[in-house]
C-alpha cells in the first residue's frame, strides 16, 4: 500500500488522455468561434453585394431571375432541416451537386465572394442559400452556414457542429419605377446592370455622382 | 510534514487539475469574446441595414417627386419632328404642342414671343387642371412615403406613422424584433437621440437579456417639397374684329380661382430648402449634411460567467448630393438666355461614416 513507485505512470495513463481531450475540446471550441465570427463577417458582406445588386427590372422575369442568379436555385440550407445534421446526413450534403449560377449573377458574385474566405479544405461544408427578398422588399436578407465535422476522436463520431450567420442589406433606391435594370434584351445581352458597385474597387460604376459626393 | 513535502509522487494530478482549471477559464474567456464580437458585427449589420432602409425609402420619395415632374414632360407624343428628351435633359422646346407643352418647356413669365405661348386662355385652363391634378397626387405619394418613414401624420386615423415604420423594418429585417433589441431612428441632426436616451435603453437591457426590445422612430421628420408655380402666357383674340389682342401672362394657379381669391401654387415639385437633414463625416475630416437616416441598434447577449452584455452599433445612410435632379435650372440649349427645369429620379444612397 505504501510503495508509491510506478504512480506517475499509473496517473500518466488516466490523465493524460484526459488532457488530450481537453485539448481537443478547447481547440474545437477556438476554431469554430474563429468560424463563427468569419461566417457573420462575410454574410455582412454578402448582405452589402445583395442590397447593392439586386436586380429588378428586365424584359421579363426568367430574364430578371438569370441577372439575379435565381434561376438555378444553388446552395441548399441545411439548417432547415427538422432534425439535427448527423454525420451521415452532412455527407449526404457534401455529395449533392446542384447547379451554381454564373459568377457574373448577383447570387453568383455572392458565392464567390463568401467561399474566396475559406480554403479548399472548408468549401465542403459551407452553403450559402439563395439569398431571401424582403417582404417590403427594402432588405433583403443573405444566410451562410458553415458545417464542420470534428475528426473521429477514440473511434466516438462526434456530430458535426453547425456555425450561421443571417445579415440584411438593401439599398433598391436607384430610380423609383425603374428599379435596378438588368439585361433590357431577350436572351440576357445588351445593355449591362443599370448599377452597382465594383466590390473590387468600392467604385461606383453607371450611378450618377457628379459631385463625387 | 517534511516527508510529505519531499513526496514527489502524484504529481500530475493537482498539474492536471491547474491546466484543466486554467483551460475552463481560457474556454470561457474565448466563448466570451467571441459572442461579443460575433454580437457587435451583428448589431453592425442591422444598423447598416435599418439606415439603408430608411434612407431607401426617402430617396424613394424624392425620386417619385423626380419622377412625376419628368413625367409632365413626356405628356403627349411630341411630334414626328421633335427628338424626345431622356431624364436630366431639356426636350426639344421648339417642336411642341403649344397647349400640351412639357413643364419644362411651359414657362413663359414676360410674355416671350421666343417661349411657349398657349393659344387660348381655355387651353392654358385645362394645362394648369392637368398640372394641378398631378400636383395632388405628387402630394398623396409624399405623404405616404412620410407615414413610411414613421414621420407624417396618416392618411386616416387608423394609421399611425409609427406602426408604418414599425411593420417594414421588422418584415424586411424580422431580427429587430429578438428579445433584448431596442433600435432608434432619425433623419433629422436635432432629433438624434442623445447619449442619455441611448444609456437609459441600454440600462433597460443590461442584466435581462430577453427584455423586449422597442423601436423607437420619434427622431423621424417628414420630407418636405414646395411647388414651383410656374407661369405661362397665353394668346388672346380681341371679339368681333377678330385680331390678335394682347398676350397675357399669368400663373398656373391663377387660371384655377376666381376673383382675387390667392391662387395656389401649381408647377413642378421640388425639395423644400428647408429639409430634415444629418450630418455625416465627408472624409476629409470634417462634417456635411445630407438627406438621410441614422440608427442605433443595442442588443443584449447572454455570457457565461458574466451574464448580460449589452453591445451597440450606429450607423448613417444619405442620399448622394446631385445624384438625381428635380428642378435644377440649365440653360436652353435653343434659348441659352433662358433657363429651364430638368428631372432625373435616380437619387441613391450610400452608408456614411458616422
Amino acid at each position: 500500500m505504501m510503495n508509491r513507485r510506478g504512480q506517475a505512470a499509473t496517473e500518466m495513463v488516466f490523465v493524460i488522455p484526459v488532457l488530450l481531450t481537453l485539448a481537443a475540446a478547447a481547440m474545437a471550441v477556438v476554431y469554430m468561434c474563429w468560424q463563427g465570427i468569419k461566417v457573420q463577417e462575410v454574410a455582412n458582406l454578402a448582405a452589402r453585394v445583395q442590397g447593392q445588386e439586386r436586380v429588378a427590372g428586365g424584359v421579363d422575369l426568367a430574364t430578371i431571375q438569370q441577372d439575379n442568379g435565381t434561376n438555378l436555385r444553388g446552395d441548399i440550407d441545411p439548417t432547415l432541416a427538422s432534425q439535427p445534421l448527423d454525420s451521415a446526413g452532412l455527407e449526404a450534403l457534401q455529395g449533392r451537386q446542384l447547379p451554381r449560377p454564373l459568377p457574373t449573377t448577383v447570387y453568383g458574385k455572392i458565392l464567390k465572394l463568401v467561399r474566396d474566405q475559406f480554403n479548399v479544405n472548408e468549401l465542403s461544408g459551407l452553403f450559402v442559400p439563395e439569398p431571401k427578398y424582403g417582404l417590403v422588399g427594402y432588405s433583403d436578407q443573405v444566410k451562410v452556414v458553415r458545417i464542420w465535422q470534428p475528426p473521429k476522436y477514440f473511434g466516438f463520431n462526434v456530430p458535426p457542429i453547425t456555425v450561421e450567420a443571417t445579415a440584411y442589406g438593401g439599398e433598391d433606391s436607384h430610380a423609383y419605377g425603374l428599379v435596378r435594370w438588368g439585361h433590357t434584351t431577350s436572351g440576357g445581352g445588351g445593355s449591362p446592370f443599370w448599377a452597382e458597385q465594383d466590390q473590387s474597387n468600392g467604385q461606383y460604376n453607371n450611378l450618377p455622382n457628379p459631385n463625387h459626393d | 510534514m517534511k516527508l510529505a513535502l519531499h513526496d514527489r509522487s502524484g504529481q500530475f494530478i493537482p498539474i492536471t487539475a491547474m491546466v484543466a482549471f486554467t483551460t475552463v477559464i481560457f474556454l470561457i474567456a474565448v466563448v466570451n469574446v467571441y459572442k461579443v464580437a460575433q454580437a457587435k458585427l451583428k448589431v453592425q449589420n442591422l444598423a447598416d441595414a435599418v439606415a439603408l432602409n430608411i434612407a431607401s425609402q426617402m430617396a424613394s420619395s424624392m425620386n417619385k417627386v423626380s419622377d412625376l415632374n419628368e413625367w409632365m414632360n413626356h405628356m403627349v407624343d411630341m411630334g414626328p419632328n421633335a427628338t424626345p428628351s431622356t431624364p436630366g435633359t431639356i426636350p426639344d422646346c421648339h417642336n411642341i404642342n403649344h397647349d400640351l407643352p412639357p413643364i419644362s418647356c411651359a414657362e413663359n413669365p414676360n410674355a416671350d414671343k421666343n417661349l411657349n405661348m398657349f393659344t387660348t386662355k381655355g387651353t392654358a385652363a385645362s394645362y394648369a387642371t392637368l398640372v394641378q391634378t398631378i400636383n395632388q397626387a405628387q402630394v398623396q405619394f409624399i405623404n405616404a412615403y412620410n407615414n413610411f418613414i414613421g414621420a407624417g401624420t396618416g392618411s386616416n386615423s387608423s394609421i399611425s406613422t409609427q406602426s408604418s415604420l414599425n411593420s417594414i423594418l421588422y418584415a424586411d429585417i424580422p431580427e429587430l424584433g429578438d428579445p433584448g433589441t431596442s433600435v432608434f431612428v432619425w433623419n433629422s441632426q436635432s432629433s438624434k437621440p442623445t447619449v442619455q436616451d441611448v444609456s437609459r435603453s441600454v440600462a433597460l437591457l443590461t442584466g435581462v437579456a430577453n427584455r423586449a426590445g422597442a423601436l423607437d422612430t420619434s427622431g423621424m421628420q417628414s420630407l418636405k417639397f414646395q411647388i414651383r408655380p410656374v407661369q405661362v402666357t397665353y394668346n388672346t383674340t380681341i371679339p368681333i374684329i377678330n385680331v390678335p389682342g394682347p398676350n397675357i401672362t399669368k400663373s398656373l394657379g391663377q387660371f384655377l380661382v376666381s376673383g382675387n381669391a390667392p391662387a395656389p401654387n401649381v408647377g413642378w415639385m421640388e425639395p423644400d430648402p428647408d429639409q430634415p437633414a444629418i450630418s455625416v463625416a465627408s472624409g476629409q475630416g470634417g462634417t456635411k449634411t445630407r438627406v438621410g437616416a441614422g440608427a442605433v441598434v443595442i442588443r443584449a447577449i447572454s455570457v457565461p460567467v458574466f451574464g448580460t452584455v449589452v453591445v451597440k452599433a450606429e450607423a448613417q445612410a444619405y442620399v448622394v448630393e446631385g445624384s438625381g435632379q428635380t428642378g435644377n435650372m440649365v440653360p436652353d440649349p435653343n434659348n441659352p438666355a433662358f433657363m429651364r427645369p430638368v428631372f432625373q429620379p435616380t437619387y441613391w444612397i450610400k452608408l456614411a461614416g458616422t
